[in-house]
C-alpha cells in the first residue's frame, strides 16, 4: 500500500497546478482499480500496512471522492481561494484515508482515524460559506474526540492483554461481565459517533451544512464510513459483550433513523435534508453491523460504498444549486426543472439511489441488511419499514420541491448545467448502478 | 428526420408482434425460457436477477408493448406542440421499460427492478405537469406506491429463509415457510397497492393528473395491473390463507366503491379511473377465489377496451380545449362520430355486451363466482357492481355523447387528427376481437359452468336495469327537483370516494409532519442540544468561570480553601 | 377568503359574493343549463325577497344564515375552468422567464446564431433607449 501513499505524498509539491492533481488523482484511481483482483485476502503487505478487500473498496471510494471533490470545487480555483493550499488539505485527507483503510494495527488506525479529523476541521473551517461554521467545526471535533479518547484507553488495554494490536492478532475479550461490557462500549462509541447513530448526531448536520461543498463529500463519502470500518475491526473482539448489548444499537438506531427521518420532512435545507438522511441510512448500516450476520456485514459494506456515492453526488448537486441560485433553502431553489431539464434527470438519478430503488447499490445492501435484521428479530420490521417508507416521502419531497413547479420569482440569474458537472454527477452515477451487475466485487468477502 | 413518436410506435409495435408470436409459439410446444444472472452469491444462497420467458409473460409483454406503441403514436398530436415532448416519450419508453422487467421476473428481488421502476417512472409521469395538482398527486401516486415496494422489502426477509427468491418455484409448496402467512400478507399488501385496492385507492383517481395517454397506459392497462400480475405468478400460495379471504372482501369493497363512485363523479378522466378501479376489484377478486387464469384473461381484455376509453376521453378532452368535466361537455357524437363509436365500442365492451372484449372475460367471472361457494356480502357487491358498472357507462354517454350540447361558444371540435385516431381505430380491433381470440387461446378446454336460469341470468338483468336507470336518471325536467341535495351526505360520500383521498393524504400527513416538528423541536433542538452540544458548552464555561474565581488570587479564597482542607485533614486523620 | 384580512367589506358586497357562490354552486349541482336557469331565478327570487331589509341585524341575521345553507349544500366537486386557480390546467406549463437566453453557454448560442445576434442588438437599443430617456445610472458603489 506504501506505493500509493508516497503517491500521495509526491502530490503534494504539485498542488500550485490544479490539473496536475486532479489528473493524477484519476490516473492513481485507475491504477487503483487494477489491483481488485486477488487470490488472497490480505495482500499488499508491507510495514504495517495490508489491505483486505474491505479496505481495497474503502480506499478505492476515498479515491474516487477525493478525484470528484477536486473536479466539482473548481470554483475555488476560479475564485483563487487558496487552491493550493486546498488542494494540500484535501490531498492530506486522502492520505490519512488510505492510511486508515490499510493499517494493519489497531493503534496505527486509531491515529490515522483521528487524524483525519484535522484537514476536515480545516476544510471546514477554511473554505466553509457563513461564520456558523467555527461552530460546526467545534462540533464536529468535540463530538468524535469525546468518544474517541476512551477508544485510545481501550486499546491500549488490549494490547495490555493480548501484547499485540496487529488485526487478527488480538485476543478476543472473552466473558460478558460488567467490565467487558464497558469496554465494548467505551470501544464501539467512538465509532458510533462517527457513523453518527441517532443522538450523537448532531455533529453531522451542522458539519454538512457549513462545509463547503468539498467538505460535504468527503464527509458523507468517506468519513461517515470510518465509523463502520472501524466497527467491522473493532466488533468481533467483542463477540459476548455485543451479544448482549446489540438490542440497545439496534432499537436505537432503527428507533432513531424513523425519528430523523420525520425531521427529514421537515427540513428547507438541502443540505440539511441529505445530511439527515444519511443518519437514517447510517442507522440500518449500524444495526446490521451490530447484529453479527454475515449478510449484515455484507449488507453494511455495500450500503457504505453506496451511500457514499450517492449522497456525495446528492451534496454535489445542491452545492450546483447553490452556486446558481445562492440559496439551499428548499423554499427558494425551487422549480429548477425550467432552467436546467437536464439537471433534473441527474437529481431524479441520485434521489432514486438515496432511497435505494433499483438498480442502485444502496437497494443490494438495504435488503441484506434488512434480511439480516428482520432475522434478528421480527419486530424490527415494524421501523424498518417505516424507514423505509420514508426514505422515499423524504427523498421525493426534496426532489419536488426543488425540481418541480413554478421558479422563485425573484431569480434574476441561473445557467444550465457544465459539461464539467454533468461528468461529476455521472461518476457518481455510473458505479452505484453498475457495481451491482457483480455484486461481489463490492462485498467484505473474506 | 422521423419524429419520435413514430419510430417508438414502429419499434414498439415490431415488438410486440414479434412477442406475440413467441407466445403463440410457447403455447403450442409448452416450452417456457429460464434465465439467471447471478448478481452475488453469499453463504450459499444467492441473488439473482431472473427472467422468465413462458407463454404468459411473452403475451402480456406483447399486450404492453402494442397498447404503448399506440399510445406513444397517439401522444404526437395529443402533446404536439409541447415544450418537453421529448422528456415525455423517454418517459413513457422507460415505464414500458420496467413494465417489461416486472413482466418478466419470477423473482421477489429482480421483480423490484420493474416493481420499484414502475413507482418511479410513474411518479415522473404523474408530476409531468408543473401544477400543483399533480405534484401532490404524484407523491400520493409514488407514497402509496411505496407502501407496497416496502411489504416486498419485507417478504424479501421473510423469504430468505427459502435460500433463494425464486417465488415460481416456491409458491407451490409455501407452507414449509415458518411465517408464510406473513409473507403472502405481504405480497397481497403490495399487490393491493399497485393495484389501488381499498386502503389505498386514492391515489389512482388522483394521477389522472398526468397526460391522457399517461392514462390510457399506465393508470388503465399496465401499471395498476402489476398487483394483479404479481399474484397471478403468486396465486398457488395464497389458497386458503386469510390474506386470501380479506383480499377478496376488500376488492369487492374496491369494486362496489368504485362503481358507485363513478357514478357521482363529474371528471371525465376520473369517472375512467374508477372504471379502471372497479375492474381491478374484479381482477382481484376472481384471482381470489383460486381462478387465476381467469384474471389473467380479464387483464388482458381490460387493458385493450380500457386504453381505447382512455384514448377517445383524451381527444375528447383535447378538442374542448383541456375542458374534462362532463357537466361542460354534452352532444359530442354529432361533432366527433368516429371518438364517439370507439368510445361506445369501448364503454360496451366494459359493460360487458356479447360478442365483445370485455364479454368473454367478465360474464365468465361472474358466473364463475356467482358458482363458487362466496358469502352473500361478496355475492352481494359483485351483483350490484356489475349493474353500477352499465349504470355510470350509461351516464357518462349522456353527458358526454348524447345529451344536451353544454360546451362554450367558442369550440372548434373535430375528428380529423388522424395521428389520434388511426391508433383509437388499432385498438378498436383489439376491442372487439381481442375477448373472443384470447378465449380461444388461452383456455384449452371450455370453463364447465351449471347454474340456475336465474343466476344464469342475473348478470344480463342487473345490467340492463343499470344501464336503463343510469341513462334515464340524467334525463330531467326543468322543473326537477335534484334528489342529490335531499340525500346530500350519502351523496358526498360516495362522491368522494368514501373520503379516501382525504384520509391518505391530510389524515396521513398530519400526524407524520406533525411529529416531525415536534422531534425537531423536542429533540434535536432541545434535549439532544441540552445533553449534547450547547448543554456541556454552558455547563463546562460556568464551571471554568468558578475556576477563575479561584484563579483570580484573592486572599480570602485560598484562607477559605486552607481551612477546609485542615478540617478535611483533621476527619481523615482523626 | 383569505387567511389575514386586510380591508373592511360592507354589507352589500357581502351579499353580492354571497349570491355569486350560491349561483356557481347551482351550477355544479344543476349541469343542464335549462335546469341551471330555472333554478338561478327561484334563488334571486330568495335574495329579492329581502333586498328591501334595513335592519342590520336581521340583515347580518340572514346572511350568516344563507352562508350557512350554501356551506351545507356546497358541490363536492365545483364546476371549474380549466385555466383558473382550482381548474385542472391551471399552471401546468411553466415557461422559463426569457433572460435564461442570456446565460446560455456561447456553444449553445451558436445553434441559432441568426436569434442571438438580433437579441443582442436588441438589448443595446433597449439600454440606449433607457438612458436616453432616464439617464445614465450612477455608479453603484459596493
Amino acid at each position: 500500500m506504501l506505493k500509493f501513499m508516497l503517491a500521495c505524498i509526491m502530490l503534494m509539491p504539485l498542488v500550485n497546478s490544479w490539473w496536475a492533481v486532479q489528473s493524477s488523482l484519476f490516473i492513481l484511481t485507475f491504477i487503483l482499480m487494477l489491483y481488485c483482483h486477488h487470490d488472497f485476502s490480505n495482500y499488499m503487505a508491507g510495514w504495517c500496512f495490508n489491505i483486505d478487500s474491505l479496505g481495497y473498496i474503502l480506499i478505492l471510494l476515498s479515491f474516487w471522492i477525493t478525484a470528484l471533490v477536486v473536479c466539482s470545487s473548481q470554483k475555488v480555483l476560479k475564485e483563487n481561494n487558496y487552491p493550493s493550499l486546498f488542494l494540500l488539505v484535501n490531498i492530506f485527507l486522502l492520505f490519512f484515508l488510505i492510511m486508515t483503510f490499510s493499517a494493519n494495527d489497531y493503534l496505527l488506525f486509531y491515529i490515522s482515524f483521528e487524524s483525519s479529523l484535522i484537514p476536515t476541521l480545516i476544510l471546514i473551517l477554511g473554505w466553509g460559506y457563513q461564520p456558523e461554521r467555527l461552530q460546526a467545526g467545534v462540533y464536529m471535533l468535540f463530538y468524535t474526540l469525546f468518544a474517541s479518547l476512551p477508544l485510545l484507553v481501550s486499546l491500549i488495554s488490549l494490547y495490555n492483554m493480548s501484547g499485540s494490536l496487529t488485526l487478527g492478532l488480538v485476543e478476543n475479550v472473552s466473558g460478558a461481565g460488567f467490565i467487558s461490557c464497558i469496554w465494548y462500549v467505551v470501544t464501539v462509541f467512538a465509532f458510533i459517533v462517527k457513523l453518527p447513530m441517532f443522538l450523537v448526531h448532531l455533529w453531522l448536520p451542522k458539519a454538512h451544512v457549513e462545509a463547503p461543498v468539498a467538505g460535504s463529500m468527503i464527509l458523507a463519502g468517506v468519513l461517515l464510513k470510518l465509523g463502520g470500518y472501524g466497527l467491522i475491526r473493532v466488533l468481533p473482539l467483542f463477540g459476548e459483550a455485543n451479544k448482549n448489548l446489540s438490542w440497545l444499537w439496534v432499537s436505537i438506531s432503527l428507533v432513531g433513523g424513523v425519528v430523523v427521518s420525520l425531521m427529514c420532512l421537515r427540513q428547507v435545507d438541502m443540505k440539511a435534508l441529505i445530511a439527515y438522511s444519511s443518519v437514517a441510512h447510517m442507522g440500518l448500516v449500524l444495526s446490521g453491523l451490530v447484529v453479527f450476520g454475515w449478510w449484515g456485514v455484507n449488507g453494511a459494506v455495500v450500503v457504505m460504498i453506496g451511500h457514499g456515492l450517492c449522497s456525495s453526488g446528492l451534496f454535489c448537486l445542491a452545492n450546483m444549486v447553490y452556486e446558481r441560485i445562492g440559496s439551499r433553502s428548499l423554499l427558494i431553489s425551487k422549480g429548477l426543472m425550467n432552467f436546467m431539464p437536464s439537471m433534473a434527470l441527474w437529481w431524479f438519478l441520485l434521489s432514486a439511489g438515496n432511497m435505494a430503488a433499483p438498480p442502485t447499490l444502496n437497494l443490494l445492501g438495504e435488503i441484506s441488511l434488512i434480511i439480516s435484521v428482520v432475522s434478528w428479530s421480527k419486530v424490527s420490521m415494524l421501523s424498518i419499514s417505516l424507514l423505509s417508507f420514508f426514505s422515499a416521502a423524504y427523498t421525493l419531497y426534496m426532489f419536488s420541491l426543488s425540481q418541480h413547479g413554478k421558479y422563485y420569482s425573484a431569480l434574476f440569474s441561473c445557467c444550465s448545467g457544465k459539461v464539467r458537472e454533468y461528468l461529476i454527477l455521472m461518476l457518481h452515477w455510473l458505479p452505484l448502478n453498475v457495481l451491482i451487475l457483480k455484486g461481489s466485487t463490492v462485498m467484505f468477502i473474506l | 428526420m422521423v419524429s419520435m413518436y413514430l419510430s417508438s410506435m414502429l419499434f414498439l409495435l415490431s415488438g410486440s408482434l414479434s412477442c406475440l408470436v413467441l407466445s403463440l409459439l410457447c403455447l403450442k410446444s409448452g416450452q417456457a425460457w429460464f434465465i439467471e444472472w447471478e448478481l452475488l452469491s453469499l453463504n450459499s444462497s444467492s441473488i439473482v436477477m431472473t427472467l422468465i420467458l413462458d407463454w404468459m409473460s411473452f403475451m402480456f409483454l406483447g399486450f404492453v408493448m402494442f397498447i404503448s406503441s399506440m399510445v406513444l403514436y397517439y401522444s404526437g398530436e395529443y402533446m404536439h406542440g409541447d415544450s418537453n415532448m421529448n422528456r415525455f416519450m423517454y418517459l413513457v419508453l422507460a415505464f414500458v421499460m420496467s413494465m417489461g422487467f416486472l413482466i418478466i421476473s419470477p423473482n421477489l428481488i429482480s421483480i423490484l427492478l420493474g416493481w420499484d421502476g414502475l413507482g418511479l417512472v410513474s411518479y415522473a409521469l404523474v408530476i409531468y405537469y408543473q401544477n400543483e395538482k399533480s405534484a401532490n398527486a404524484g407523491m400520493l401516486t409514488a407514497l402509496s406506491n411505496r407502501v407496497g415496494d416496502v411489504a416486498i422489502l419485507l417478504a424479501i426477509s421473510l423469504f430468505f429463509s427459502c435460500g433463494g427468491w425464486n417465488f415460481l418455484f416456491y409458491v407451490e409448496n409455501m407452507p414449509i415457510i415458518g411465517s408464510g402467512g406473513l409473507l403472502c400478507g405481504l405480497v397481497v399488501l403490495a399487490a393491493m397497492t399497485k393495484s389501488a385496492q381499498i386502503p389505498f385507492s386514492a391515489w389512482l383517481p388522483a394521477a389522472m393528473a398526468a397526460p391522457t395517454p399517461v392514462s390510457a397506459l399506465v393508470h388503465s392497462s399496465t401499471l395498476v395491473t402489476a398487483g394483479v400480475y404479481l399474484l397471478i405468478r403468486f396465486s398457488p400460495a395464497l389458497e386458503g390463507r386469510l390474506s386470501q379471504t380479506v383480499l377478496l372482501l376488500l376488492s369487492s369493497l374496491t369494486m362496489f366503491m368504485a362503481g358507485l363512485g363513478a357514478n357521482f363523479e363529474y371528471d371525465l378522466k376520473k369517472i375512467i379511473a374508477l372504471s379502471t378501479l372497479s375492474q381491478l376489484g374484479v381482477m382481484m377478486s376472481i384471482l381470489s377465489l383460486g381462478y387465476a387464469d381467469l384474471a389473467f384473461f380479464h387483464l388482458l381484455a381490460h387493458a385493450l377496451f380500457k386504453a381505447l376509453l382512455f384514448m377517445c376521453a383524451g381527444a375528447v378532452i383535447h378538442s374542448v380545449k383541456d375542458y374534462q368535466d362532463i357537466r361542460m361537455m354534452g352532444g359530442l357524437v354529432y361533432h366527433m362520430p368516429l371518438t364517439g363509436m370507439c368510445m361506445n365500442l369501448a364503454n360496451l365492451a366494459l359493460c360487458g355486451t356479447p360478442f365483445l372484449a370485455g364479454f368473454y372475460s367478465k360474464d365468465m367471472i361472474l358466473e364463475v363466482a356467482f358458482m363458487s361457494p362466496i358469502n352473500l356480502v361478496s355475492f352481494l357487491l359483485y351483483a350490484l357492481a356489475t349493474g353500477l358498472t352499465v349504470c355510470y357507462t350509461m351516464r357518462l354517454v349522456y353527458y358526454s355523447l348524447s345529451g344536451d350540447f353544454n360546451l362554450g361558444n367558442l369550440y372548434s371540435i373535430s375528428d380529423e387528427g388522424k395521428i389520434m385516431t388511426n391508433p383509437m381505430m388499432g385498438l378498436s380491433v383489439g376491442a372487439v376481437f381481442g375477448g373472443a381470440t384470447l378465449a380461444w387461446l388461452i383456455f384449452p378446454c371450455p370453463y364447465m359452468i351449471c347454474m340456475s336460469p336465474v343466476f344464469k341470468m342475473l348478470a344480463l338483468i342487473v345490467s340492463v336495469i343499470g344501464g336503463v336507470l343510469g341513462y334515464l336518471l340524467n334525463l330531467n325536467a326543468v322543473n326537477y327537483n335534484l334528489n342529490s341535495l335531499k340525500y346530500y351526505n350519502s351523496v358526498v360520500f360516495s362522491g368522494s370516494m368514501w373520503f379516501m383521498p382525504f384520509l391518505s393524504t391530510y389524515g396521513a400527513s398530519k400526524n407524520f409532519l406533525g411529529s416531525g416538528e415536534t422531534y425537531q423541536s423536542v429533540g434535536d433542538m432541545g434535549w439532544s442540544e441540552y445533553y449534547g452540544g450547547q448543554g456541556i458548552y454552558s455547563f463546562i464555561m460556568s464551571s471554568s468561570k468558578i475556576l477563575q474565581v479561584f484563579q483570580d488570587n484573592s486572599m480570602k479564597i485560598y484562607m477559605l480553601s486552607f481551612l477546609l482542607w485542615v478540617i478535611v485533614l483533621v476527619f481523615v486523620v482523626v | 377568503m383569505s387567511f389575514l384580512q386586510t380591508e373592511v367589506i360592507c354589507h352589500s358586497r357581502k351579499v353580492c359574493s354571497l349570491y355569486k357562490r350560491a349561483l356557481r354552486n347551482l351550477e355544479s349541482w344543476y349541469d343542464r343549463r335549462p335546469m341551471y336557469r330555472y333554478r338561478a331565478v327561484l334563488l334571486r327570487a330568495r335574495f329579492d325577497e329581502n333586498k328591501d331589509v334595513k335592519d342590520l341585524r336581521v340583515a347580518q341575521q340572514l346572511l350568516d344564515d344563507g352562508e350557512k345553507e350554501l356551506f351545507s349544500l356546497i358541490q363536492y366537486q365545483p364546476k371549474k375552468f380549466p385555466l383558473s386557480p382550482g381548474g385542472v390546467a391551471y399552471e401546468r406549463e411553466v415557461r422559463a422567464p426569457d433572460w435564461v437566453l442570456d446565460y446560455w453557454h456561447p456553444w449553445e448560442k451558436a445553434f441559432y446564431p441568426d436569434y442571438f445576434a438580433k437579441r443582442e442588438q436588441r438589448k443595446k437599443e433597449y439600454v440606449e433607449w433607457w438612458e436616453k430617456t432616464y439617464g445614465k445610472p450612477a455608479e453603484q458603489g459596493h
